[in-house]
């Protein structure tokens, strides 16, 4: 029994955590892509292998300041409870979302960074654990003996009675950095190598256990190492360490859980995705060492990269190790990668004004008049690979026009036009809250005129597909709302009073909804 | 795969189809309505009053003589209409052709309309010539209906047409009434009045006598009538009419038998259809009561047109 003990000295504690994530910032933010699948990733991991129980765990997407503090006070109070039964207790509290100014910023509330730092220096548990993945969060732990550093120095332990307390906080970076999200891997930089780390590539000493210090500063690692080429810059986590005591704490344990096994005689960077295609963990491999990933029951995808092409395998985890070798993966293209596509679709509803002109004054003359148009239109960002978008739309417009033949009276007309399209376009962010778009689109075209001063004259009608080019501009001025100007170039074949190449343009703006 | 979006990239560039056409327009514009065709002499009040001199009745056979050759022009007219619901067969610079397609008014039977036209220097159109073929079904084409007409659009221009009862005859979707020969219509839409001139003077035909009918139309409604009216023994009187917007007019006439001409007859009436005057020397109308010479009412009470 003393064995076991000394097996599993900090997974023995009694564990409470609260986990937040909110991708609404408030006014003058966009939306994060990732912070409550994030938040969602961290729950699971701490509830299956963190000795985090169910009960004792609160996971929070979506809520406001006064529901997190409400959420805080009923765990203090289940800690309180813990220690006056004599148990050791240890608090987790992750977040992931907007931070600005020293504050969290939680939909339309905020809750103050030196609130919760206090609310965790107060708290009653024996450990206290607070992870902030939110831009400047390093602001969260203003006070002294704040460090940039690859890993903290862990007392070891001198004897099994001396267990850690106090407090350590981590923020995923500096006061002054942006902390990253990345489409490619579907998640923010920091939580995803966290939570990689945490599930067992962190594991550097091997004994199946992942402390505090390894998941700290395999993340640091990982999380400068992939955001040093990003336009944004190297991100650096920071941490506040303030342990009494002695020894480290072991957040993971991955020894009775099914694992995917990475035996030591291969090396690189292996990507685990799960049913979804979604990446789950990371593992970055020298040779010589090997790895264990403590992963759910379930069906996985391991792809690595190898020169020009991957290396994919499926694998199932259950029960026992499951070895992901080399040679288990079969080599395909690159344009087959399994994770294309992952970071998932976003949608968005436009309402459009604007009008059409054609190029051609012959044109314009009673054929293709100058047109008011309004419109709705669909579009679905990161479902065809990174700022890739594609949208539906359908306007319908027309106007009052005179024709003008010659020798003959001016004709009065009135018309009516129906028009609609899908898109393919690229977004490119010129900053936080203005992008610009370039892509082409495959239109139809249907008009109908009438001439309501002539009895004599019928209805006439065209329809024809116009392919074009177009340009576009969005500001986004709230969290779900964004304005955008659209300048359209398209090509229109017209061959009943014999064949002409037509241009016109469509200019744009609207208003749009994201889901 | 590479046939295929070949295939999709025809299918966005040829694939345009419609009739919206401002040269259609054009040529539909230089074809004349039925309506801008049609003799229109204003009809007297509804109910009469007794009326002292009598009735006016030479001028009350102008409106059903107007009416017959309406109704005589009608049948062939309607075919120029009925290519304004069709879009053009095919299309080049300077030609048209609607059909063939059915005529809706004789079954079995289709339709076909050629028309051309010709530009001046500027660009302007001046000269259009249509023609209507008629044929049943599988048979051959004959001429029904061919016409010129000058100027760029048909409600201000002038022109002429001809109607070929011969071969709506031929083709058995004639009316029983219809002359057996072409038949010449003049029109000047272009002025005020407007002239129209309907040759009868080859036979018989709507029930009316060999005769060559004038009629001109004012824009605010008055204007006059020539026309003729057959007599139970043989003999055809011809009547030249002035009339108001509102029916009142005057008119002379006299009858022609064979060689011989009658002496010529004035008549004024009101709005009502009363006689006002009568000027009969050989007092040949009812009014006279056989007195000559005959002069009844007042030559002051005659609209003055």
């Amino acid at each position: 029994m003393a064995a076991l003990l000394a097996a599993f000295p900090a997974l023995a504690d009694r564990r409470f955590a609260l986990v937040i994530g909110d991708s609404r910032g408030g006014p003058g933010t966009r939306p994060l892509h990732y912070a409550e699948r994030d938040a969602r990733r961290i729950h699971s991991i701490l509830t299956r292998i963190g000795g985090v129980h169910e009960q004792d765990a609160r996971l929070l997407t979506g809520a406001s300041a006064g529901e997190v503090r409400a959420a805080l006070g009923s765990l203090n109070a289940g800690i309180a409870a813990a220690k006056a039964a004599g148990e050791q207790t240890v608090l987790i509290v992750y977040y992931s979302g907007h931070a600005k100014d020293g504050e969290l910023r939680l939909g339309d509330s905020i809750l103050p960074m030196s609130e919760l730092h206090n609310i965790l220096a107060d708290a009653p548990a024996d450990v206290r654990i607070g992870l902030i993945d939110s831009c400047q969060s390093g602001a969260f732990l203003r006070a002294k003996g704040v460090r940039t550093a690859p890993a903290f120095d862990v007392q070891k332990a001198l004897a099994a009675s001396t267990r850690p307390r106090g407090l350590v906080l981590i923020a995923s970076s500096s006061a002054d950095e942006e902390s990253q999200e990345s489409d490619e891997i579907g998640a923010s930089f920091f939580t995803h190598y966290l939570a990689s780390g945490l599930l067992g590539d962190a594991d550097a000493s091997g004994d199946g256990k992942v402390t505090l210090a390894e998941a700290y500063a395999y993340a640091y690692a990982r999380t400068v190492g992939e955001t040093a080429e990003t336009r944004a810059g190297a991100q650096h986590p920071v941490y506040l360490y303030d342990l009494g005591g002695a020894g480290d704490v072991v957040l993971t344990d991955l020894s009775p859980r099914g694992v995917l096994f990475f035996p030591p005689g291969d090396e690189g960077v292996y990507v685990v995705l799960d049913n979804s295609r979604r990446a789950i963990a990371e593992v970055a491999k020298p040779k010589g060492n090997e790895r264990r990933l403590a992963l759910a029951r379930g069906d996985y995808v391991v792809k690595k990269r190898d020169g020009d092409s991957f290396l994919v395998g499926s694998f199932t985890v259950e029960e026992l190790p499951v070895e992901v070798a080399d040679s288990r993966l079969s080599r395909r293209p690159l344009s087959d990668d399994p994770q294309k596509g992952v970071s998932g679709p976003r949608w968005s509803l436009r309402s459009t004004g604007g009008g059409q002109f054609f190029f051609d004054s012959a044109a314009r003359n009673g054929l293709f008049p100058p047109a008011a148009l309004a419109g709705l239109e669909t579009a679905t960002r990161d479902d065809l690979g990174h700022s890739l978008a594609w949208g539906l739309d359908l306007s319908f417009g027309g106007g009052a026009a005179t024709l003008n033949l010659p020798g003959v009276a001016p004709i009065d007309e009135r018309f009516f036009e129906m028009s609609g399209g899908a898109s393919l376009w690229r977004d490119f962010d010129l900053s936080d809250t203005w992008t610009a778009s370039l892509g082409a689109r495959v239109a139809f075209i249907y008009l109908v005129r009438s001439f309501p001063n002539h009895v004599e004259l019928q209805n006439q009608s065209f329809f024809t597909f116009t392919p074009g080019l177009q340009a576009m501009l969005t500001w986004q001025f709230s969290n779900r709302f964004s304005a955008l100007l659209r300048a359209r170039l398209n090509y229109l074949f017209y061959n009943v009073d014999g064949s002409q190449n037509l241009g016109y343009a469509e200019l744009a703006a609207g208003v749009e909804y994201a889901f | 795969m590479r046939s295929s979006a070949l295939l999709l990239l025809l299918i966005i560039f040829c694939f345009a189809c419609g009739n919206l056409s401002n040269e259609d327009v054009a040529f539909l514009e230089a074809i004349p309505q039925k309506e801008a065709l049609q003799v229109q002499v204003p009809k007297n009040a509804a109910s009469q009053p007794a009326c002292s001199l009598g009735d006016a009745t030479i001028y009350e056979s102008a409106k059903s003589t107007g009416d017959s050759i309406n109704a005589g022009v009608s049948g062939l007219l309607s075919l120029v209409d009925a290519i304004r619901a069709v879009p053009p067969t095919t299309r080049d610079t300077d030609s048209r052709t609607w059909g063939p397609f059915p005529d809706g008014s004789h079954a079995g039977f289709e339709v076909e309309v050629q028309m051309q036209r010709q530009i001046d220097e500027t660009g302007t159109p001046w000269r259009w010539d249509y023609s209507i073929l008629e044929r049943p079904k599988g048979g051959a084409f004959l001429t029904v209906l061919e016409g010129n007409f000058f100027g760029p659009q048909a409600k201000d221009g002038t022109g002429r047409m001809t109607l070929h009862f011969e071969n709506s005859v031929k083709l058995g979707i004639n009316q029983p009434t219809d002359p057996q020969f072409p038949m010449h219509i003049y029109y000047d839409l272009g002025d005020n009045p407007r002239a129209i001139s309907v040759d009868l003077t080859e036979g018989l035909g709507f029930g009316l006598p060999s005769f060559d009918y004038n009629y001109t139309g004012f824009a605010d409604g008055h204007g006059g009538f020539s026309y003729a009216i057959a007599g139970g023994n043989g003999c055809t009187t011809e009547v030249t009419t002035l009339f108001t917007a509102l029916g009142a007019g005057r008119d002379s006439f006299h009858v022609r038998c064979g060689p011989f001409l009658s002496a010529e007859v004035q008549q004024c009436w009101d709005v009502s259809a009363c006689l006002t005057f009568v000027n009969d020397p050989l007092a040949s109308t009812l009014a006279c009561n056989g007195a000559k010479p005959c002069v009844l009412g007042n030559p002051a009470q005659c609209p003055a047109l």
